[in-house]
């Protein structure tokens, strides 16, 4: 029971919060106990050892080497941002694009109409049918590329300006390495 | 002119400046506690740097209120629990015994490093946790309310690894004498 009290009593002194009366009833154990004055004294020398270790720096150049990782992490999560704000802007930019072509789909509704009208007179008049089917299919043909060249036209411009419209703001953000 | 709290902000708002003068501010402690508590330079390094960039990530959610080096040093401390527990159970003593590309004049200089490492020999024999009670005690002089705090424990928790430390270190000390 007394050695367990002044085990305690040993930590506190270590500590530095023994008061002088407790500290006395301790040397006044260790005085009679070797078994706890063997233990004290090896406390204290280890204490000695610990009092003494230095505080150990880092090799030079750690501030530098810690910062440049600092710098390649939060270039990696801008690129990662970067990628998701791309992909969904790419997405865009396509569905602008054909959205003019999609617009002209029902022009080409037209041009099954004549397919099948003149794949009708084939069957009667060979000869005759094809040479009137090619004419049809000549103005036909005609007819569209009149109607839908500028707006193909018209949608590719607007893809490629808003493509490099897209390219510019990503390297201002510096997203796209140069 | 030294002002941590204005480098904090400054670095919570993105200036990089503010927390490389953090970094150097706090570089030793930080990598001393790793090498304590892992025993190996290049180790402690890398978890040094870990420690700053896990600091840097979460700066946001640092609380003005408490003292930033205990903020830190809880990093610290954390992760170098979490890397000895990653590691194979025991860490033989010999590997530790031979200096680490320091080239040293025999005699006095040896005997000052032989000194020096001893207490990190015998450091590495103790549990991960009563390692960084110890070495937060000694090298940092924490109050067992700080311990507590850094540790994510209790005061009376961290009392008993101190005091269990101290035994243990005391009795491998007096082994080693014996062996001398």
């Amino acid at each position: 029971m007394e050695c367990e009290e002044s085990l305690e009593r040993m930590m506190r002194a270590l500590d530095g919060e023994l008061p002088d009366r407790e500290w006395r009833a301790l040397e006044a154990h260790l005085e009679v106990c070797d078994r706890c004055r063997a233990r004290w004294e090896g406390l204290l020398a280890a204490e000695e050892v610990l009092q003494q270790a230095p505080l150990l720096s880092p090799p030079p150049g750690f501030v530098g080497r810690v910062m440049a990782q600092v710098d390649r992490r939060r270039a990696r999560q801008r690129a990662f941002f970067g990628g998701l704000v791309l992909a969904a802007g790419t997405a865009l930019v396509i569905l602008i694009s054909i959205l003019p072509i999609l617009w002209a789909l029902p022009g080409l509704a037209g041009l099954a109409v004549v397919v099948s009208h003149s794949g009708g007179l084939l069957l009667d008049h060979l000869v005759g049918a094809a040479r009137l089917l090619l004419n049809s299919l000549g103005l036909l043909a005609g007819a569209l590329l009149v109607q839908m060249l500028p707006l193909a036209l018209c949608s590719l411009m607007t893809a490629m300006l808003l493509a490099g419209l897209w390219w510019g703001l990503l390297r201002r953000w510096q997203v796209v390495a140069t | 002119m030294m002002d941590e709290a204005t480098w904090i902000q400054q670095a919570q708002h993105g200036d990089m400046d503010a927390f490389a003068r953090l970094v150097s501010l706090y570089q030793a402690p930080v990598y001393n506690l790793a090498y304590r508590m892992l025993g190996e330079r290049m180790e402690a390094e890398d978890a040094a740097q870990e420690t700053f960039l896990r600091a840097f990530r979460n700066l946001g959610r640092y609380d003005h209120t408490r003292p930033f080096r205990t903020w830190l040093l809880s990093i610290a401390a954390h992760y170098c629990v979490d890397c000895i527990r990653r590691r194979r159970p025991v860490l033989a003593l010999d590997d530790e015994l031979t200096p680490e590309g320091v080239s040293m004049d025999p005699g006095d200089a040896f005997a000052a490093w032989e000194a020096r490492e001893r207490i990190q020999q015998l450091l590495l024999r103790l549990p991960a946790e009563d390692r960084a009670v110890v070495t937060l005690r000694y090298w940092y002089d924490c109050s067992y309310e700080e311990m507590a705090q850094i540790l994510g424990t209790t005061v009376s928790a961290v009392k008993s690894r101190l005091h269990r430390a101290r035994l243990a270190l005391a009795r491998m000390l007096g082994e080693a004498g014996s062996m001398e």
